[in-house]
């Protein structure tokens, strides 16, 4: 899906954590490093998602912060 | 010995530059407002009856303004103590001015700003790739462990505060909420 978004990395979902809610999701992007998500339990359903489902964590670029030492 | 320190704030409401309402003070009329009663109130607060009156006369003397009043009881009771309009209005802009605090206080966003506390799950090691500065924002592009480049796109006056210039090492922060999750 074309979208507006600076960032896409590809990764793999390591874990999925439903709350009532809101669930968090793991993407390995490239070993060690993950990305978490919090998102909708209902997207979470919506997407069918389970471990090992290749991803894309998409970010916009006015939501990145920058933190030098 | 390593220190530890924590951070913390106070709010109080003023008139005519002149502090009448403080965290102790508030909660007195908080009590008062919940039992109708000055005694009661006092008793909750742990603090002497006659304290209690002054605390409400030094708020009524600073504004010239009767913040309780008192309403007898017939035979059967129903006297007691409640908050004047007045007492009122500032007892809700005092909660109303704490819980804006607080909630300031609490924005993770706020503080990753200042780059003091960060909560944020997604901290992502990397090097500046590229700054490119325009009026009001920088789009700065950072290229991080995985083979693949991150883009911030911050204020021109967040980057010149870092100093950020290629080749910096330097961290890209994603607050969880703001990822979103594409699967073909």
């Amino acid at each position: 899906m074309p979208l507006s978004a600076r960032n896409r990395i590809e990764g793999v979902v390591k874990a999925i954590e439903k709350g009532e809610v809101a669930s968090t999701v793991k993407i390995e992007v490239a070993k060690p490093v993950t990305i978490t998500a919090m998102i909708t339990k209902e997207a979470v359903e919506e997407l069918g998602l389970k471990e090992g489902d290749k991803v894309e964590a998409v970010i916009k670029a006015t939501e990145v912060l920058v933190s030098k030492e | 010995m390593k220190r530890k320190y924590e951070s913390g704030h106070k709010q109080w409401i003023e008139f005519k530059g002149k502090a009448i309402l403080g965290e102790g003070r508030a909660r007195l009329l908080a009590e008062i407002r919940n039992s109708s009663s000055i005694l009661k109130a006092a008793e909750k607060l742990s603090i002497p009856y006659r304290t209690a009156w002054e605390y409400l006369k030094r708020i009524e003397d600073a504004i010239g303004s009767p913040v309780v009043k008192t309403h007898r009881g017939g035979p059967k009771g129903g006297g007691g103590t409640t908050l004047t309009a007045e007492g009122e209005k500032i007892l809700r802009e005092y909660e109303r001015y704490k819980r804006h605090l607080n909630s300031v206080a609490q924005d993770e966003i706020d503080w990753e700003a200042t780059f003091t506390k960060i909560s944020a799950r997604n901290r992502i090691k990397g090097v500046v790739k590229g700054v490119e500065k325009d009026e009001i924002a920088s789009t700065v592009r950072i290229e991080v462990a995985v083979p693949t480049v991150i883009t911030a796109m911050i204020t021109k006056e967040a980057a010149e505060e870092l100093d950020l210039k290629e080749g910096d090492a330097v961290e890209a922060v994603i607050k969880a909420t703001e990822v979103l999750v594409s699967k073909e």
